[in-house]
């Protein structure tokens, strides 16, 4: 009664469905190279202020001789708590906080760790907003925040002085500017006994160290798990910075870089191409390990809606610009924040900076993660083109499913290992554990190469799913797991054990953690990295590494490894 | 013999009527803005308001709408004033200000209200345009405005056939004599290009496709204080006193687009008279034309006999 | 043997979930694409709250559900069980609407198989979405007019309009069903009176539960809009921007799109009045005021009825891929919008109409595969190839 079992066939169908393997490769090196078409001229461009309110740079701003003495003097008074108890610390700034005219209170961590906060209430303000200045005692990197603590007391008896504030005004000191600055701020929102109202941006002050000089400074602005600043802050403060001739660097410059190049690649380094793909690979390379390694500090406000970025100070002992200069680039920040009526939201949320001065907006970039989940999906079709097109059992599709899902369980339940227990000793376990696959799919039955496939594919089109949502949540993740684990979809049931074997053991997650791990603080540490970044700051990065990455892994695994049944070696027509 | 009294007495009617001119002088000046950035459009809309205070015309006939956020707005480092130059010699809002609408009911609807005069029985005085066929109105505008369209409070606009509509009810109702449009915002002069109604003179700070910009800032106060347009005029009407004879024709010779930094437009189409024999004070002042007459009264028959003689 | 465990399995993962996932109940609730302001469980306790405490049930703007449902719940909210029995419940009508779907395909056990596993309906049942009173009444009318049980057939089908409006432009082909081959004037007159009648008493009841007739107010609810809320719908994105002249416009525009597919496409496809209201519960899910992915879990239940056109579907692979994407992308994007505030509403508004892309493709395309089975009915071996 049925129209006979074959599927019907286009003819444009047929030409697409032969090459869909390619296309994927194409698609991966589309992807891959993406990034690097990003900084010829055109293809980048100028940053713009958005916001008419914000007028950077057109009040004048006062910091300067008359504030030098006391800031001075502060400086003397850090110097002095330098080496004191942590009690005695909080004390003492609480103190001088609440004689500047603060509202002061103090918050317990833990028994040993205590931050320090005060309000400003607008003397003609409504108190329903406000404009938050953290001071960590210690910066991102560990050093002692010895000038961003004594501009920051300093800035706070300054900015008492004027009554232009149409926002509160907060000064916190946590003990550090990740864990405790983060709770700090989840405190605020919750418990807090005395507030501001919501909080309309906040910036972070970094200058570890005494010296009086600095060359420039250096903005950090990647939110935990991909999120971003209003693209306003960051024009708002550069161009304060170019009115003051002051040099200006992303994510800490391109130093790092340039230095560990090799000098035959030193031509390069006056390119301006080079200089422009070194700051958009340190940009996505700050959003890959954003709350990982070194935590600037804004990174805490992420999640309320916060728009929050770093200023370091780069010191240097030469003549060249002294504190008050930073201090200003502050205030006139604060002034131009100040004239805000709501929250950023002219300008961009999605971009990467190419340099203080160019960016790229989500249009330009995302179609190189996108090409890379894309090619994936590509590929899982791929695999499913035998059963779309010879019509083979539909029980096999739903045993495909079946395996899937019991790798997914089986990988979600090595995250709650993870979690729950210490990590040295998860560091040890989990590679054993997830090593587990190959035995069982050397022993396992054979099964037929047909399966094997849409086991594959079911894999490579979830992942190429959850990469697409990714992309859209966490651009430079869904971009560097993309190609980390692309090679994966080439391997083949049937294929070469030995050949499966490397490639397997070099795209294994752990194995990659370990052989980085070589190269910085080791293994355990990176492990312990990413449980506790997620358990403290909330970092989804290893929730991705577990419950995507490692599925794929298994499964490529699974399916490499499987003995597959004789008979079934169909040809796909 | 009747008839030739009474066409004498046309003739004489329209004989007196040939000079006619304004009695009394108003002036609306509108800043459709509002919000801290926005200074200088409250700045520009004051330093007006000042110029025809100045000049003579009393508060009860200049109607001022403003949002009026700025001077005691928190982020003004000089609470309670407006300054509209940054060397902060006169201080535009210190006293005797009256504004007429204020923070939210500058809107279009009450705007177009104003110069119908179509209100509930009810409105105070002091928000209506009284004016009659006699009157000379200045009209000021200023805000943020685009191609045939003003923005009112960023919230609603105002387009050039609005405010055309306006001004012929205006003629209609024969609510005024002469209208003397200013109108300084971006691409001000396609505002005034479907104005249809006789004795109209429009005036714009700029072109189709070009912006109107500010002239200066105030470091202190951190905003831009006046816009390029409105402080040329200002500059040119500062040698302008009651009794001054300087006329319309000088004021606009006195533009120089370089430094406006764009083109401003006049349009003088609807316009009867030569703007030669247009005094400033016609609009920006109060000079009412009085006759004097010194000898005995007499009754309307023995003054018309004089008509009648003069005209021979 | 085999099935009944996988059954057993699929309804006993239901239990589980709800014994130890609370959190994801609780996620699940106020999700958006899965709960709307019509099913919402969250407002059927608000209703129940007012309902036990005599107070106005309907003037809150809250609960826009039937009193019949209110009356329900109470008597399970008596025993002080109310969770684990309303769970229960939702479990046991889940079932019933697999047992209906199996009878309608002979009892085929992979058909209930493909309506419990599919993770719509999962995640409709762990939120409690009370469009599931809706969907079994529908089911089972659809089933008993299939055995010509017109009476049955139609009390059920009133039961499901009472519910929720839509389901009455599914009279045309469940009255055409029912009375299968006694074409007469007088049997559709029998069958539309049924429906009367069952539709009064279901009223009568929600009168006599409500007090008064103000319970017709949630009927209003949902033909004017007039709850404002997200949803995988497409009406809600126009009306947050229309002037209020326009709306009696459209409003009558739209709510004319849900019920006039319905006789047309009974009437050509006369010969399979079933596939006839399966289209016509697939264009619910497109363009009813608050659709959510119960309706579409309906939907594709409904399709494996027809597993003979599975070879004539041209884009069934693209189709169900699209659907995939935007269901893992609709709470992606709903998150960047609401929560973070880096997104807007365009973003949640374009996986909309990704759904509706997806959802038409497959409507249409298994209506292709329907009519070109028809055309020779089946006779000839002729594969189809289009360029």
């Amino acid at each position: 009664m049925a129209v006979s079992g074959s599927r019907v066939k286009t003819a444009l169908f047929g030409f697409i469905v032969k090459r869909v393997s390619f296309l994927a490769v194409i698609a991966l090196v589309v992807g891959a190279c993406w990034l690097f078409v990003l900084p010829l001229p055109g293809q980048f461009r100028n940053t713009y202020i958005s916001e008419n309110a914000l007028l950077p740079g057109q009040a004048q701003a006062y910091f300067r001789s008359s504030e030098w003495h006391y800031l001075r003097g502060y400086k003397e008074e850090v110097r002095r708590l330098s080496d004191k108890p942590a009690s005695e610390v909080v004390e003492s700034l609480s103190t001088i906080l609440s004689e500047q005219g603060y509202y002061t209170d103090v918050y317990h961590h833990e028994p040993d760790k205590a931050t320090v906060y005060g309000i400003f209430r607008a003397p003609r303000g409504d108190n329903t907003e406000a404009i938050v200045l953290v001071c960590p005692w210690t910066n991102g990197n560990g050093l002692f925040n010895f000038n961003g603590i004594a501009i920051g007391l300093a800035l706070a008896r300054y900015l008492t002085k004027w009554s232009v504030w149409s926002k509160s005004l907060i000064f916190v000191f946590p003990p550090d500017p990740h864990k405790s600055l983060r709770e700090w701020v989840a405190a605020y929102h919750r418990s807090l006994p005395i507030q501001a109202g919501s909080i309309e941006g906040a910036l972070v002050l970094d200058y570890p160290s005494d010296l009086s000089g600095f060359s420039a400074i250096d903005i950090s602005y990647t939110g935990l798990n991909g999120q971003l600043p209003n693209l306003d802050l960051i024009n708002t403060v550069v161009t304060i910075a170019d009115f003051n001739s002051l040099p200006t660097f992303i994510h800490g410059g391109l130093d790092k870089l340039f230095n560990a190049l090799p000098s035959f690649l030193n031509p390069l380094k006056s390119s301006a191409y080079f200089q422009l793909l070194s700051t958009l690979l340190s940009s996505v390379a700050a959003q890959v390990t954003s709350g990982l390694n070194r935590v600037a500090g804004c990174e805490s406000f992420s999640g309320w809606r916060i728009d929050a970025i770093t200023i370091s100070a780069i010191p240097t002992s030469e003549l060249s610009h002294d504190e008050t200069v930073y201090g200003r680039i502050i205030e006139g920040t604060l002034r131009s924040i100040n004239n805000l009526l709501e929250h950023f939201h002219q300008s961009f949320f999605f971009y990467l900076l190419l340099s203080p001065h160019h960016f790229v907006s989500i249009g330009t970039y995302l179609p190189a993660a996108m090409s890379i989940a894309g090619a994936f999906t590509l590929q899982g079709i791929s695999k499913w083109i035998s059963y779309i097109q010879n019509g083979s059992s539909r029980s096999s599709i739903l045993k495909a499913f079946f395996v899937e899902a019991a790798i997914l369980a089986f990988t979600f339940a090595l995250l709650s290992f993870s979690l729950l227990f210490d990590s040295q000793l998860v560091a040890q376990m989990l590679p054993t554990f997830c090593a587990c696959i190959i035995p069982t799919a050397l022993y396992a039955s054979p099964m037929s190469y047909a399966l094997l496939n849409e086991i594959h594919g079911v894999a490579l089109v979830l992942s190429g799913m959850a990469l697409t949502a990714l992309a859209t949540l966490n651009f430079s993740l869904a971009l560097v797991v993309g190609l980390i684990s692309s090679p994966l979809m080439f391997l083949k049931p049937g294929i070469n054990r030995m050949h499966a074997g490397i490639l397997l053991l070099v795209l294994n997650p752990f194995f990659i953690f370990y052989f980085v791990g070589m190269f910085t603080n080791g293994y355990t540490y990176i492990i312990n990295t990413f449980v506790s970044s997620w358990r403290d700051m909330q970092v989804w990065t290893w929730i991705i590494v577990m419950c995507l990455w490692l599925p794929l892994w298994e499964v490529s695994a699974f399916i490499s490894m499987a003995n597959v049944r004789e008979e079934a070696k169909k040809e796909v027509k | 013999m009747r008839m030739l009294l009474f066409s004498w007495l046309v003739f004489a009617w329209v004989a007196v009527a040939a000079t006619r001119s304004h009695t009394n002088n108003w002036a609306v000046i509108v800043c459709t803005s509002r919000f801290w950035f926005n200074y200088r459009h409250v700045a520009n809309a004051l330093s007006m308001y000042r110029t025809v205070k100045r000049l003579g015309i009393p508060d009860s006939q200049i109607l001022l709408l403003l949002a009026d956020d700025i001077a005691c707005n928190p982020r003004n480092a000089f609470p309670g004033t407006v300054y509209n130059n940054a060397d902060r010699a006169l201080d535009l809002y210190g006293e005797s200000v009256e504004v007429d609408y204020r923070g939210y009911d500058v809107t279009v609807e009450n705007f177009i209200r104003l110069l119908t005069d179509r209100f509930d029985p009810d409105t105070p005085r002091s928000k209506r345009l009284l004016t009659d066929d006699r009157s000379n109105i200045f009209i000021y505008m200023t805000g943020h405005g685009g191609n045939e369209f003003l923005k009112f409070q960023d919230a609603e606009e105002i387009s050039a056939h609005d405010i055309a509509d306006a001004f012929a009810q205006m003629y209609e109702k024969r609510r005024y004599n002469e209208i003397f449009f200013m109108i300084d915002t971006c691409q001000a002069n396609t505002m005034y290009s479907h104005f249809y109604s006789p004795n109209i003179l429009a005036v714009g700070s700029s072109e189709l496709d070009e912006s109107s910009y500010s002239h200066h800032a105030d470091i202190d106060i951190g905003v831009a204080v006046i816009d390029r347009f409105t402080y040329y005029n200002l500059e040119f009407l500062e040698n302008v006193s009651r009794t001054s004879n300087l006329t319309l024709a000088d004021l606009f010779n006195s533009y120089d687009s370089e430094e406006i930094a764009s083109h401003p437009g006049i349009r003088t189409d609807l316009y009867q008279r030569d703007l030669s024999d247009v005094l400033i004070t016609d609009f920006f002042g109060n000079v009412q034309e009085v006759e004097i007459d010194s000898s005995k009264p007499r009754g309307l028959l023995s003054l018309l006999n004089q008509q009648i003689k003069q005209a021979k | 043997m085999k099935w009944f465990a996988i059954i057993a399995a699929l309804v006993g993962i239901r239990f589980l979930l709800f014994l130890y996932c609370k959190q994801l109940l609780a996620v699940l609730e106020n999700n958006v694409a899965i709960s709307t302001p019509l099913t919402s469980y969250q407002y059927l306790l608000e209703g129940l709250f007012y309902y036990s405490r005599n107070l106005e049930i309907y003037n809150g703007g809250i609960y826009h559900q039937s009193p019949i449902l209110l009356y329900v719940m109470n008597l399970l909210d008596a025993t002080g069980y109310i969770d684990l029995l309303s769970y229960m419940l939702w479990i046991t009508l889940d079932v019933v609407s697999a047992l209906a779907l199996a009878s309608m395909d002979d009892f085929r056990p992979l058909t209930a198989v493909i309506y419990l596993a599919n993770p719509f309906t999962i995640a409709s049942l762990l939120a409690r979405s009370t469009l599931i009173f809706t969907s079994t009444a529908i089911l089972m009318s659809l089933a008993t007019a299939k055995r010509r049980r017109a009476v049955l057939a139609m009390t059920f089908l009133a039961v499901a309009t009472h519910f929720s409006l839509y389901p009455a432009a599914l009279l045309p082909p469940v009255m055409y069903m029912s009375v299968g081959s006694r074409l007469s004037l007088y049997s559709f007159a029998k069958t539309f009176f049924v429906f009367v009648a069952a539709t009064s008493t279901c009223m009568a009841l929600s009168y006599a539960i409500a007090g008064s007739w103000h319970f017709l107010k949630f009927y209003k609810v949902s033909l004017l809009f007039q709850e404002l809320k997200p949803n995988i719908g497409i009406w809600w994105y126009f009306f947050v921007e229309m002037f209020d002249f326009f709306m009696p416009f459209f409003l009558s525009v739209f709510n004319l799109h849900v019920f006039i597919y319905s006789l047309p496409l009974t009437i050509r496809l006369r010969h399979d009045p079933l596939f006839a209201a399966v289209t016509v519960l697939g264009l619910h899910a497109m363009f009813k005021p608050y659709p959510s992915i119960g309706d579409i879990s309906l939907y594709l239940s409904l399709l494996p009825l027809y597993s003979r056109i599975y070879t004539q579907l041209k884009y069934a692979w693209v189709a169900l891929l699209a659907l995939a994407y935007a269901s893992i992308l609709t709470p992606t994007f709903y998150h960047l919008w609401i929560v973070l505030g880096s997104g807007n509403a365009n973003f949640f508004y374009a996986i909309t109409l990704t759904y509706v892309i997806a959802m038409t493709t497959i409507i249409s395309d298994t209506l292709w595969a329907v009519l070109r089975l028809q055309f020779d009915d089946g006779a000839s071996s002729k594969q189809v190839i289009q360029t």
